[in-house]
């Protein structure tokens, strides 16, 4: 669980030897068109309905939710769906699940943007290095990208946890220190092959700076496999995420996290469906979203992965 | 359906009755539908008992460790034991005497008592062990429970005089304990210290250890040379279980699931909000017990503002027990107002019930008069004129953590603004030693809440476990006197002071809530009947239908 | 492609001692004193001062390292200071479980996902295709923690078919398998189906084909086979996913496998058992991902030129 490569993109990164990347620089013209075939594809399409509707929700938390997040009332505690004021019910503590969800949102998604963020810029650091100056370098690099593939992010976190304590801040840094291997393998294997290609040569002749050429030239002609892992990151994040905060690991109380919801509603599993039943299917949601999203962006702008 | 099923459940009378049905179950302490009947029957050997457990099994040696598991109960005899009815001290493997001036006591050795390898038990072994305890290098955790003892003299091979340097009441409540479970000398230091407790143990208990796989099992088999149990007991030979199998399972709706699967015959702490379904299924029998248990909110007495204690009064005026122990716990737990629960007469100070009664204009009395208020409108008091947020330390125990949610709202009622940190109990301890927190919730399960004072409040015991580092020198003197007293009536007496002095003035903590000890069983399982005096029951008279 | 083994097997032994390094360290920089776990809640300062001699937690940390690499030497790994088992008698206790269930599950994973994968290829845009792929990609979005909870409560609690907790026969086997096989069912159904279109719209199937040759013959002679070759050498990587997945299943099921000995070790700060746990699944996690590109390169000589 929680391997971002486990959603199956590292095919991308062994068959990159034969990048059919264009070696055109995108103009708007591209992107536009690209935007497009997105839109008119409908696994995109629909991941991206499903992400829009939860950020826009955890955005939006503080004047949708019908409740503060930590308002308890014992009294009124587990209320059964479309009870009185709470649409989705109460926990334990009598607080609206509704809301609980609603703040719950901005959990997951930061957590998803911060590892994706810092897993994404590491990965391309590195990736390029390794791509661009090849020999020693890339020996280096690419021992330390094995080194960190495919190592469980669960494990990551857990001892990560494990030394500075529960919380969220130092988690996701640390799996987004560890995420990055996969990114660092696609650009690794789009760098080795533009410069093949010849494309990064007749750059170096014409004069260009190194910095100049990676910033210029190649960077936007990885973007799309770039997007496509990013998603894929996105929805691992969020499954780490939930299961740290599970393990009573993640975010601190009250503040709600969907993971941590779960967790409560474990407990209560036999009397109160609604609190484990909604957050779970607000983590399958975004999750699903994610995913939907990184199979719609791979469609369109990794046209050799078609079909995967 | 299930919509429909779930709504009655939630029908708020429904629920109200199901809290009050498992309350009586409760109060009475061995009461069990599936009990009842057990008398009739003729028992019948054989069988193995399996065992959930809610703590994990660790090593065993007592000695050289203060963590305990059920089966230490059954693998060790002691010297005194307490009568489950009326909780008197009465003989296990010695009668004692006392002499008039409490300072020389003398045990005589039961005979025929044999440790596992057959080795008898004499008083050579008894003998050993007080020297262990109080070995100033050793690891026994109790070491300051006999502080008073002198000399050990093995008179006899059946005799053992103890001397003491002063009277010493609780002596016979720490000779009770599994703490003090007597040892085979010869198998103890031919195995090591260490090894001792995890490779095998050598005890006078009706069981024998079999297996030790941390994480994994423990099992424990019959002692068929065993017939010296205490007088209580009605099954004056061997166990009728051919084996115990315990298994420690850390999730408590998965305790639950496993006793209604069938995977188990007895699970110690079922998840809270299952325990009403758990009685309701005509398989299982629950059995609750009140516990000889408490459940805190500490502050930190050095920390300000609540050094002061007006605030620290204020805090205690903003709980509010009854919907906890209601709502929360589901009925399964007394609402608590001191550390001694009522289920000890001779010592619970009934006057503490009525001291810091749920008042939020008293409390924002309080917090107004040690200049804690409100004066930028947000809600919140602060504290020297800067916003006040104290931190909460909380271990991940579930049961805690729900606590430290409840004192988080209810803090605030009386503006109050408290933050939450939840870490392992590892972490949880160091920054207690080091008095790195504001407030911490702790708890406390021991059946000598009489003790807890000393350890809790004694000025020299902040850095290990006066969590609330408490400081103050007239409970320094009550404990002192506690110590010395030479009967347990004057004890009690001192006991009452204590509680009088902590709870109803200093408050270093608040005492929230006893919790239930709750058993569900098979009804194959016969015969097995937890009580108030030992934490854990015992396995003579048990077998399985 | 020997001397590119070599180097790969070679790496391996710095990578463990990278990885005992950063775990030994990181676990030392807790500031709590593992002391009072062997002694239980009611120690006293001097009696943890004396543990923490007889632990050898007083000297240095590079000479703690250094005492335990040598130890290591000797096959000693250590006692575990919370049951005070040596700590290769747990690992030798809890591995075979571990292997039981990763192996079960992942034979599960391949026996459901494969037949799942080439129907949906076979029927590609068909109703059986879109409910398959439906089925991967919510199998994916839900968290193994809350399918092994419900797993639980239906097949256990209220169905009473299968036990919940315990590792006494193959029945308790049963709910942690599939608990911990449903995120990989899903993936190897994706990857299957998109290897087996892939191989279809191969030339040498199109040539297959038109010399006349029976479609059942193309498919399962030719076609299948050679998609099958993605989806094996991947299985090296399923083992990262596994030990990730167990974790959390394990702790759920009462699992006495590694991944209950890691969480309970952390959470009980039992170092030499944290620290043995860690490196071990680390190592064996890169070398199966070693496993996989070796058998990767095998396959396809390209990845050999791409990749090194």
């Amino acid at each position: 669980m929680g391997n971002v490569q486990s959603t199956g993109s590292r095919v991308s990164s062994p068959v990159s030897g034969e990048s059919s990347t264009s070696l055109e620089e995108p103009t708007h013209g591209v992107w536009a068109d690209t935007l497009r075939q997105l839109l008119r594809n409908r696994s995109a399409t629909v991941g991206f309905v499903f992400i829009g509707v939860l950020i826009l929700i955890g955005v939006l938390a503080p004047y949708l939710a019908p409740y503060p997040y930590d308002q308890q009332d014992l009294m009124t505690s587990l209320l059964p769906p479309l009870s009185d004021g709470h649409v989705l019910g109460t926990d334990q503590f009598g607080r609206d699940t509704l809301s609980r969800i609603m703040w719950g949102a901005r959990v997951s998604i930061q957590v998803g943007l911060v590892v994706t963020g810092v897993s994404m810029v590491i990965g391309l650091v590195i990736g390029c290095l390794a791509g661009y100056y090849g020999g020693f370098v890339d020996l280096l690099l690419s021992y330390l990208i094995d080194l960190v593939w495919g190592f469980p992010l669960i494990l990551v976190a857990l001892l990560f946890v494990t030394v500075m304590g529960p919380g969220l801040s130092g988690a996701m840094l640390a799996i987004g220190l560890v995420a990055w291997a996969g990114f660092a393998r696609i650009v690794r294997g789009e760098v080795i092959a533009l410069r093949e290609w010849g494309f990064i040569l007749s750059a170096q002749t014409l004069g260009a700076s190194d910095a100049r050429i990676i910033v210029r030239h190649i960077l936007p002609n990885m973007l799309g496999p770039v997007l496509v892992m990013a998603s894929y990151t996105m929805a691992a994040a969020v499954i780490i995420e939930a299961s740290l905060s599970f393990l009573g690991l993640g975010v601190q109380p009250p503040q709600p996290s969907w993971g941590s919801m779960l967790n409560d509603g474990r407990a209560f599993v036999n009397r109160a469906y609604w609190m484990a039943v909604f957050p779970g299917l607000a983590i399958a949601i975004l999750v699903l979203g994610f995913n939907l999203l990184g199979d719609g962006l791979r469609d369109v702008l990794d046209p050799r992965m078609q079909n995967r | 359906m299930e919509r429909s099923r779930f709504d009655r459940d939630f029908d708020r009378r429904t629920l109200l009755k199901g809290v009050g049905a498992s309350a009586v179950i409760g109060a009475t302490a061995s009461v069990g539908m599936g009990h009842a009947t057990a008398q009739d029957e003729a028992p019948t050997s054989g069988g193995t008992l399996r065992y959930g457990l809610n703590v994990e099994p660790r090593r065993m040696n007592q000695l050289n460790t203060t963590w305990m598991t059920d089966a230490t109960q059954h693998l060790f005899s002691r010297l005194v034991t307490r009568d489950p009815e009326t909780g008197a001290y009465v003989p296990e493997l010695a009668t004692w005497e006392i002499s008039e001036d409490g300072l020389t006591w003398t045990f005589q050795i039961r005979e025929g008592v044999t440790f596992h390898n057959g080795d008898p038990l004499t008083s050579d072994a008894i003998a050993w062990w007080f020297e262990q305890a109080r070995d100033p290098d050793g690891f026994y955790g109790f070491k300051g429970s006999f502080s008073a003892v002198e000399t050990i003299t093995a008179v006899d091979p059946q005799t053992v005089v103890v001397t003491l340097s002063h009277p010493d009441a609780a002596i016979l409540f720490m000779l009770y304990t599994v703490y003090s479970s007597i040892h085979n000398p010869t198998t103890y230091e031919e195995l090591g210290a260490d090894a001792y407790g995890i490779e095998d143990v050598d005890g006078t208990g009706a069981f024998k250890l079999q297996e030790f796989t941390p994480g994994d099992k423990l099992v424990i088999v019959r002692n068929d040379a065993f017939n010296w149990p205490a007088e209580f007991v009605a099954n004056q030979e061997a166990p009728y279980l051919d084996a115990v199998e315990y298994r420690y399972i850390a999730d408590a709706s998965a305790r639950s699931a496993a006793i209604e699967a069938g995977d188990l015959d007895i699970v110690v702490g079922p998840n809270l909000a299952d325990v009403e379904r758990l009685s309701q299924n005509s398989n299982l029998t629950v059995v609750s017990k009140p516990q000889p248990a408490c459940r805190v909110v500490n502050f930190n007495c050095e920390q300000a503002p609540f050094d002061n204690k007006l605030v620290r009064q204020a805090f205690a005026h903003a709980v509010q027990r009854d919907p906890i122990v209601e709502r929360l716990l589901f009925g399964q737990g007394v609402s608590a107002h001191s550390l001694v629960p009522p289920i000890f007469p001779d010592m619970f100070l009934e006057e503490t019930t009525g001291y810091f009664p749920y008042d939020i204009e008293q409390a924002r009395a309080l917090l107004a008069e040690a200049g804690l208020v409100d004066e930028d409108g947000d809600g919140f008091v602060e504290f020297e004129g800067n916003s006040w947020e104290p931190e909460m330390l909380v271990s991940t125990d579930t049961e805690l953590v729900t606590l430290a949610q409840v004192m988080q709202a209810q803090a605030a009622e009386i503006g109050i603004r408290l933050s939450i940190s939840q870490i392992d109990l590892e972490s949880l301890s160091a920054r207690e030693s080091s008095g790195e927190f504001d407030l911490v919730t702790g708890f406390y399960l021991w059946d000598g809440p009489d003790t807890m004072y000393e350890w809790w409040f004694l000025s020299s015991n902040i850095g290990t476990t006066n969590a609330a580092r408490l400081s103050d020198p007239a409970i320094d003197e009550l404990i002192e006197e506690m110590r010395n007293t030479a009967t347990l009536e004057d004890r009690y007496a001192v006991v009452k002071d204590l509680q009088a002095a902590i709870h109803g003035d200093l408050v270093p903590l608040v005492p929230i809530y006893h919790p239930l000890d709750i058993y569900v069983m098979s009804n194959r399982v016969r015969g097995y009947e937890p009580n108030a005096f030992t934490l854990y029951p015992r396995m003579n008279d048990t077998w399985l239908a | 492609m020997s001397a590119f083994l070599i180097r790969r097997v070679l790496l391996l032994i710095p990578m463990a001692f990278v990885l005992s390094a950063i775990v030994f360290w990181s676990i030392r920089l807790i500031p709590v004193d593992p002391a009072s776990l062997v002694l239980g809640p009611f120690a006293t300062p001097e009696q943890k001062v004396l543990a923490t001699k007889k632990l050898g937690l007083d000297k240095p940390v590079y000479v703690q390292y250094a005492l335990y690499l040598k130890n290591v030497g000797q096959g000693d790994l250590g006692l575990s200071t919370r049951s005070g088992k040596p700590v290769t008698d747990l690992i030798l206790h809890a591995l075979p479980y571990t292997l039981m269930l990763g192996g079960v599950a992942l034979a599960i994973s391949y026996l459901l996902a494969i037949p799942m994968g080439i129907l949906s290829a076979l029927r590609q845009n068909t109703f059986v295709d879109q409910f398959c792929m439906m089925f991967a990609l919510i199998g994916m979005a839900i968290p193994a923690f809350w399918l092994g909870l419900l797993l639980i409560l239906v097949f256990s609690v209220r169905l009473n078919w299968l036990p919940a907790i315990g590792a006494d026969s193959w029945r308790h086997l049963i709910l942690p398998a599939f608990a911990l096989a449903l995120e990989g069912t899903a993936l190897t159904a994706r990857l299957t189906r998109s290897a087996t279109l892939e191989v279809l719209r191969q030339d040498y199937i199109r040539v297959a084909r038109a010399k006349g040759l029976n479609e059942r013959k193309v498919i399962w002679g030719h076609a299948l086979r050679n998609a099958m070759i993605p989806i094996i050498s991947l299985t090296g990587l399923r083992l990262g996913w596994i030990v990730g997945g167990a974790v959390i299943v394990e702790q759920i099921f009462a699992w006495p496998g590694m991944g209950r000995l890691l969480v309970e070790s952390i959470l009980n700060r039992d170092y030499p058992v944290v620290q043995a746990v860690l490196v071990l699944l680390g190592i064996s996690v890169v070398l199966a991902n070693l496993i996989a590109d070796v058998l990767y390169a095998l396959v396809d000589p390209r990845v050999r030129h791409a990749s090194r």
